[in-house]
């Protein structure tokens, strides 16, 4: 029992007049703020929610349109007892008809046509009773809300389909795992998950693969990292995470954790050595942890690895000079280019003449030059500090604007 | 058919898509937060 319940007197002549219309008013109120959460639903959905809560947002969702369905049945019944027609047909409300099909995509309002639960205008004039409008008009709410829903659920975009498999994936390999696997091992998983599972066209392999990727990293960089009993196995999915991206993150995290396990950085030294990418994964290492740290902790290795190591960083500095000639060659062209057409226009101020790149491809030029540089002087540094003025190109090592 | 007793599931199915959102929408600031400290210990260590 609630703890007070409101009397109220209805006269008698008002009763049987005016049905009491409080449960299709309370019926607006509920589809409103039922239509509002599920905008805000499908906006939480566009962005990267973890899988099991995706999941459970979807189900959500289902649950409520299979109550919606009901509702709208239910409503139809009222108001065939109220003497008005209701038509199942798909058709779209006259009101809304033409708004509509001038605002959703083709494909969309095809789809639509599908659904089962459709209401039409009914036929006989709605001004003869109050209560009879407010039905229709209700109906009317429902029909959008589920309208709402359905092209909700359509307007899913091939990147969070991709990402949602790509979380599929990950979850299957892990309970797969059950904490027993190699990082590799887990790599291998999620490729095979990714392939068996990334099966829709708007699904990208790729996509899905390095969103995996980074929710291994994540995930092992989480709140207790540093815990003992989770190490081994954050530095498992870390080596899963290289595997997938070659970003060198398990050389970085075992550097983290040398402290207390320092068996941990010499097994990923080893393995980053022997890796395809193995130069490429070793700079990312000493970026992400920072140059004295990556130098401190290197100097504790045998020499064999030490000259290994500095052989891949030299071939990557190599890598990286050519990168950074061929930019600042593209970037020179493009400044040449820039000043033909600031002549042609001095010439002839009416004449029409592309610009040679626009800011923002300069701007992006003039930061790649910027973060080259900035990677070579790491290197040069670690490699030998005499050799950084003698050999990196002298190119525009401003901040980029 | 019982429009109220649909009403009030349609109530509860909400109030319990509300509390999800919620809750992802909790979960996507940690994450955000994580993600600032990650690229904050970056910075500082270059």
């Amino acid at each position: 029992m609630p703890p007070f319940v409101e009397k109220r007197i209805i006269p008698e002549t008002e009763s049987i007049k005016k049905p009491d219309t409080t449960i299709e008013r309370s019926a607006f109120n509920q589809l409103s703020e039922t239509q509002d959460s599920l905008k805000k639903s499908e906006a939480v959905l566009g962005k990267n929610v973890p899988l099991k809560q995706r999941s459970e947002i979807r189900e959500a969702q289902r649950s409520i349109k299979k109550t919606l369905v009901q509702l709208g049945a239910g409503l139809a019944m009222m108001l065939t007892a109220a003497g008005m027609s209701v038509s199942m047909r798909p058709e779209r409300p006259v009101d809304n008809q033409e708004t509509s099909s001038e605002t959703l995509p083709e494909e969309i309002v095809e789809e639509e046509a599908e659904e089962p639960l459709e209401f039409s205008r009914p036929s006989r004039p709605h001004t003869e009773r109050s209560e009879v409008t407010l039905s229709q008009n209700l109906l009317l709410e429902l029909a959008q809300t589920l309208r709402e829903y359905e092209m909700g659920i359509h307007r899913i975009s091939p990147d969070e389909i991709s990402r949602e498999q790509g979380d599929i994936a990950l979850e299957n390999a892990l309970a797969a795992s059950g904490g027993r696997l190699s990082g590799p091992e887990i790599a291998d998983h999620i490729r095979e998950e990714i392939e068996r599972t990334c099966s829709l066209p708007e699904c990208n392999p790729e996509a899905a693969l390095a969103h995996a990727a980074n929710e291994l990293g994540f995930r092992a960089s989480g709140r207790d990292r540093y815990a003992v009993e989770n190490i081994d196995n954050n530095y498992e999915l870390l080596r899963a995470n290289s595997e997938l991206n070659g970003s060198g993150a398990s050389l970085g995290y075992a550097m983290r954790v040398i402290p207390t396990r320092p068996d941990l950085f010499e097994e990923a030294i080893h393995d980053t050595l022997n890796r395809p990418d193995a130069g490429h994964a070793l700079v990312d290492a000493m970026d992400f942890e920072g140059l004295g740290l990556f130098a401190m902790r290197m100097e504790r290795l045998d020499e064999p690895s030490q000259a290994q190591i500095r052989d891949y960083i030299n071939t990557e500095r190599t890598n990286l000079n050519n990168e950074l000639a061929t930019l600042m060659a593209a970037d020179r062209a493009a400044q040449e280019r820039e000043r033909t057409r600031l002549e042609i226009l001095s010439d002839n101020p009416f004449a029409t003449v592309e610009p040679a790149m626009t800011a923002e491809e300069q701007n992006r030029r003039e930061n790649q030059i910027f973060q080259l540089n900035r990677r070579l002087r790491e290197l040069d540094t670690f490699l030998n500090p005499v050799a950084q003025s003698e050999e990196t190109p002298s190119g525009d090592e401003s901040s980029p604007t | 058919m019982d429009i109220k007793k649909i009403l009030a599931e349609l109530k509860q199915k909400t109030q319990k898509l509300n509390k999800l959102i919620r809750n992802a929408e909790t979960s996507l600031i940690e994450k955000e937060e994580r993600e600032n400290i990650h690229r904050l210990k970056k910075e500082i260590s270059s």
